[in-house]
C-alpha cells in the first residue's frame, strides 16, 4: 500500500517536468470526491438531436434536386428575382400614387411619376419593352417548328401535320409565348394574359397589361389552363390549348421526357362551367 | 306532437312520338318544335284517378305488399291538369323515394300508352311546389316567345302544324 | 352540364347501314333526351372485338354525326359524341385498339367472359367499362380488380333502360347493379340510359331515386350522370385532340375540349381568328425575312 502512493503522486499526479518530486499545483487534483448536479442527460440528447435535424435538413436538399438538374448560373436567377421584387414594389407604390392622387387613367398616372417620381417610373415594367421577345422571337421560332409558310393567303391551304406539331409544341419552349388563363380552379385568375417572361418548373411568370400599370404575375401551373395562338396570317391563328397540370416540367427538362397519359379526375376544372 | 310530415312531388307527362314527323320533310326541328311534341295536352280520360290507380298498381308490381303498404298510407293526388299535364303527389315523407321510383318506372297509365312520366321536383311544401311549377311554365313559355322573335321563318311553319 | 353516354346507333355490324327509319326513330329519342335536360350524347355502336374492322381509318367510324344530326344540334345545342363498345369474349382473337381509337370519341369495353373481363380491367386502354345488364354478369366481380380498374380512371357503366323493360330483365338489373356499386365501392360509377326508343329515357330525379333505391348514395348519383360521365369524354377527347395530354388542339377561351366543335379532326388543327391583331406585326417580320 505504502508503495503505490508515492508511485501515484509521481508519475501520475504530476507532469514531471524538470523536477519529477515536485507536485504540480493543477486544479484538477482535489482532496475529496466531488458529487456535481448533473442536467440528467439533457444537453447530450439536445446535441444528438441537433445533429439529426442538420442531417434532415442535408437530406431534404439534396432530395429536392433532379437528377440531372442544371445548374444556372446563380446571378441570372438573382437577377431575375431582383427585377421580379423592384418591380413589384414599384407596381404597389404607383397605385398607391395613383390612390393619393385620385389619377385614374394611365397616361396621367405616368405624367405625374415622369415628373415627380423618377424612381418609381424607372421601375415600373413595361409591355411594350416585352413585346418584341413575343412578336419578333417566338412567333417567329412557333413558324418555323411548325413549318408554317412564311406568305400564306388563305388559311385553308395549310398543310401541316397535326399530330406531328401537337409533338413538337410539347418540347417547344414557351419563354416568351403570349399565353392566356382559359379556364383556372381560381376564378380571378381567368381571362389574365400576358407575356410569359420564365417558364420555370411550377409556374409561368408573366407580364400582363394593366388598367393602370402593366404588372408581372406569377401564376401556379396546377390548376390552370392557358390558352395561345400562332397567327398564320393577318387574320386567322392556330389555337392550341397548355394543361399545366400536366405540363410541369422546366422546358430543359420537357425535351427529352416521355409524356405519360393519366387518369383526368384532377381537371374537372376544365370543362365544368 | 310531431306534426304529420310529407313530401310533394311535381310531376309532368311527355308524350314524345316513336316516329317525329319532321322526318318527312327537311326543315330541322326547332327547340319549340320538339317542346310542342313532348309537352301535349292530355285527353280527357286521363283523370286523378287513373293516375293513382295506375300508380298504386305499379308499386305492387315493383315493391310488393311491404312496399305499397308503406308508401300509399298517405299517396293522393292534390292536383292534375290536363290541359298542361302535370300534377302534384303528396305522400309521406319517409318513403316519397319509392313513389319517385314508381313514377320513373310507369310506361302506361291505364290504357295510355307511350308516355314518360316525369318526377319534375319534390318539396316539402306545397306552397314551394306551386311556385316552382308556375315558375318553370312561366319558363317554358318564355323559351317560346324567344323563339319566335329568333326565327320567323321556322316559326310560321310550326305553327301553322301546330293549328292543323 | 347532363351527359348520356349510351343511346345506341342502330347497326349491328360494319357492313350493314342503318335505315333512315331507324335514325329518325334515333333523332326522336335525341329530342326526348333534350326535352328531359341532357345536354351532352355519346351514340354507341356496339361491335365484336373479334370483328373484321376495315382498315383505312375513315370508314372506321360508322356514326355520321355532322351528316346526320348538324341541324339538330345547331337548334338544340346538343352536343353529340361517338362512342364503341368492344364486346370482348376470347382476349386472343382481338386487334389493337390503337388504330381504333383514333376514330372514336369513347372506348368502352362489354366483357362477357371473365378473360375478357381480366383483360379489360389489367390491360386495355379504355375509357369506360360496361357489361350487359339484363342477362348474368360472365363472373363475380372482385374489389380488387374492379378498384384498380377505378383507379386507372376507368369508369363503370350502367345503363338503366334494360330495368323498364321486362321483369325478368329488371331483376338481373338489380341484381347486377348492386353487385357492381359493391365490387367498385361506389366509385367510379356512371349512369346511362342506353335507351333504343325515347319511351326509355328518364331524367335525372327518376333515375337517381331508382339507383339509390339500389344502394348508392344520391350525391354520387347525381356526379355519375354529370362530372363522372363528363371525365369521361374528356378523358376519350384528350387521347385524339391532345398529345399524352399535355397541349391541346384548340379550346379557346370560353370552350374547351369536350364541347368544342370546329376542330379539323383529320388535320388535327384548329383554325380561328386572331384575337390580337394589334400586337403583332407579322407582316412587318415576314416583310423583313423577305427583304
Amino acid at each position: 500500500m505504502d508503495r503505490f502512493q508515492p508511485f501515484i503522486t509521481q508519475n501520475l499526479l504530476t507532469k514531471s517536468f524538470n523536477d519529477p518530486t515536485k507536485v504540480l499545483n493543477e486544479n484538477r487534483l482535489q482532496e475529496t470526491l466531488l458529487l456535481l448536479p448533473t442536467d440528467g442527460g439533457m444537453s447530450s440528447r439536445l446535441k444528438q438531436r441537433n445533429r439529426k435535424l442538420n442531417l434532415a435538413n442535408l437530406e431534404q436538399e439534396s432530395g429536392i434536386r433532379h437528377p440531372n438538374y442544371r445548374k444556372i448560373n446563380k446571378n441570372s436567377k438573382l437577377a431575375l428575382k431582383e427585377f421580379i421584387n423592384t418591380s413589384r414594389k414599384a407596381i404597389t407604390q404607383a397605385k398607391k400614387i395613383a390612390h393619393e392622387n385620385s389619377l385614374s387613367t394611365r397616361e396621367e398616372l405616368e405624367s405625374f411619376l415622369h415628373k415627380n417620381n423618377r424612381d418609381v417610373f424607372d421601375k415600373l415594367p413595361n409591355y411594350q419593352t416585352f413585346l418584341p421577345m413575343y412578336s419578333d422571337l417566338w412567333v417567329n421560332y412557333m413558324r418555323e417548328i411548325l413549318n408554317i409558310p412564311d406568305n400564306l393567303s388563305c388559311s385553308k391551304n395549310l398543310n401541316i401535320n397535326g399530330t406531328n406539331s401537337l409533338l413538337k409544341l410539347s418540347m417547344a419552349d414557351f419563354n416568351g409565348s403570349k399565353l392566356m388563363v382559359s379556364k383556372s380552379r381560381n376564378q380571378n385568375m381567368r381571362g389574365l394574359e400576358g407575356i410569359v417572361l420564365w417558364d420555370s418548373q411550377k409556374t409561368f411568370i408573366m407580364i400582363t397589361k394593366g388598367s393602370l400599370t402593366d404588372e408581372i404575375k406569377i401564376i401556379p401551373k396546377k390548376g390552370s389552363v392557358f390558352n395561345f395562338q400562332i397567327p398564320i396570317n393577318d387574320d386567322d391563328a392556330l389555337e392550341y390549348t397548355i394543361l399545366g397540370d400536366r405540363f410541369k416540367y422546366r422546358s430543359s427538362d420537357r425535351a427529352g421526357r416521355k409524356f405519360k397519359s393519366r387518369r383526368c379526375d384532377d381537371m374537372l376544372y376544365y370543362i365544368e362551367r | 306532437m310531431v306534426r304529420l310530415k310529407s313530401r310533394y312531388i311535381l310531376f309532368e307527362i311527355l308524350y314524345p312520338s316513336p316516329d317525329p314527323r319532321f322526318s318527312e320533310d327537311d326543315s330541322e326541328p326547332t327547340v319549340k318544335d320538339i317542346m310542342l311534341q313532348h309537352h301535349k295536352t292530355s285527353p280527357a280520360n286521363l283523370t286523378t284517378k287513373s293516375i293513382v290507380q295506375e300508380l298504386r298498381k305499379t308499386l305492387q308490381y315493383n315493391f310488393g305488399d311491404y312496399g305499397s303498404g308503406k308508401a300509399t298510407s298517405l299517396l293522393q293526388i292534390k292536383y292534375f291538369s290536363n290541359r298542361t299535364s302535370t300534377g302534384i303527389i303528396r305522400c309521406s315523407r319517409e318513403d316519397y323515394e319509392l313513389v319517385v321510383t314508381a313514377l320513373t318506372l310507369m310506361n302506361r297509365i291505364g290504357d295510355f300508352d307511350g308516355i314518360i312520366i316525369n318526377p319534375v321536383k319534390i318539396s316539402g311544401t306545397i306552397k314551394k311546389i306551386e311556385q316552382y311549377a308556375i315558375r318553370r311554365n312561366t319558363k317554358l313559355l318564355r323559351i317560346l316567345n324567344r323563339q319566335d322573335s329568333v326565327d320567323n321563318f321556322e316559326t310560321l311553319i310550326s305553327e301553322d302544324e301546330v293549328e292543323d | 352540364m347532363l351527359v348520356d353516354l349510351n343511346v345506341p346507333w342502330p347497326q349491328k355490324s360494319f357492313r350493314e347501314l342503318p335505315s333512315p327509319q331507324e335514325i329518325s326513330k334515333l333523332k326522336a329519342t335525341l329530342m326526348t333526351l333534350h326535352t328531359l335536360g341532357y345536354t351532352h350524347i355519346a351514340l354507341n355502336f356496339t361491335v365484336n372485338h373479334s370483328d373484321k374492322f376495315p382498315s383505312s381509318a375513315k370508314d372506321m367510324n360508322p356514326i355520321q354525326i355532322k351528316e346526320n344530326f348538324s341541324g339538330l344540334m345547331k337548334s338544340t345545342g346538343l352536343k353529340l359524341y361517338s362512342r364503341i363498345t368492344l364486346i370482348i369474349d376470347d382476349p386472343s382473337k382481338g386487334q389493337s385498339l390503337s388504330k381504333i381509337s383514333q376514330a372514336f370519341d369513347i372506348i368502352a369495353a362489354l366483357p362477357i367472359s371473365e378473360r375478357g373481363l381480366t383483360l379489360a380491367t389489367a390491360n386495355l386502354d379504355i375509357d369506360l367499362l360496361t357489361f350487359q345488364y339484363n342477362q348474368r354478369l360472365p363472373t363475380f366481380l372482385k374489389h380488387k380488380n374492379i378498384c384498380s380498374c377505378v383507379n386507372r380512371g376507368v369508369k363503370l357503366e350502367i345503363t338503366y333502360s334494360s330495368a323498364l323493360r321486362d321483369i325478368q330483365a329488371r331483376r338481373q338489373f338489380i341484381q347486377n347493379v348492386k353487385s357492381v356499386i359493391r365490387s367498385s365501392r361506389s366509385r367510379g360509377i356512371v349512369i346511362s340510359s342506353g335507351a333504343e326508343k325515347s319511351l326509355e329515357c328518364r331524367n335525372v330525379l327518376g333515375v337517381t331515386s331508382l339507383i339509390k333505391q339500389l344502394g348508392l348514395e344520391s350525391d354520387k348519383c347525381n356526379k355519375a350522370l354529370s362530372e363522372n360521365a363528363a371525365l369521361v369524354l374528356l378523358n376519350g377527347r384528350l387521347r385524339n385532340r391532345s398529345y399524352k395530354q399535355t397541349i391541346v388542339v384548340g379550346g379557346g377561351s370560353n370552350t374547351d375540349v369536350v364541347n368544342d366543335d370546329d376542330v379539323d379532326d383529320l388535320r388535327l388543327i384548329k383554325i380561328v381568328k386572331r384575337r390580337d391583331n394589334d400586337d403583332v406585326e407579322l407582316n412587318h417580320a415576314s416583310k423583313r425575312q423577305k427583304s
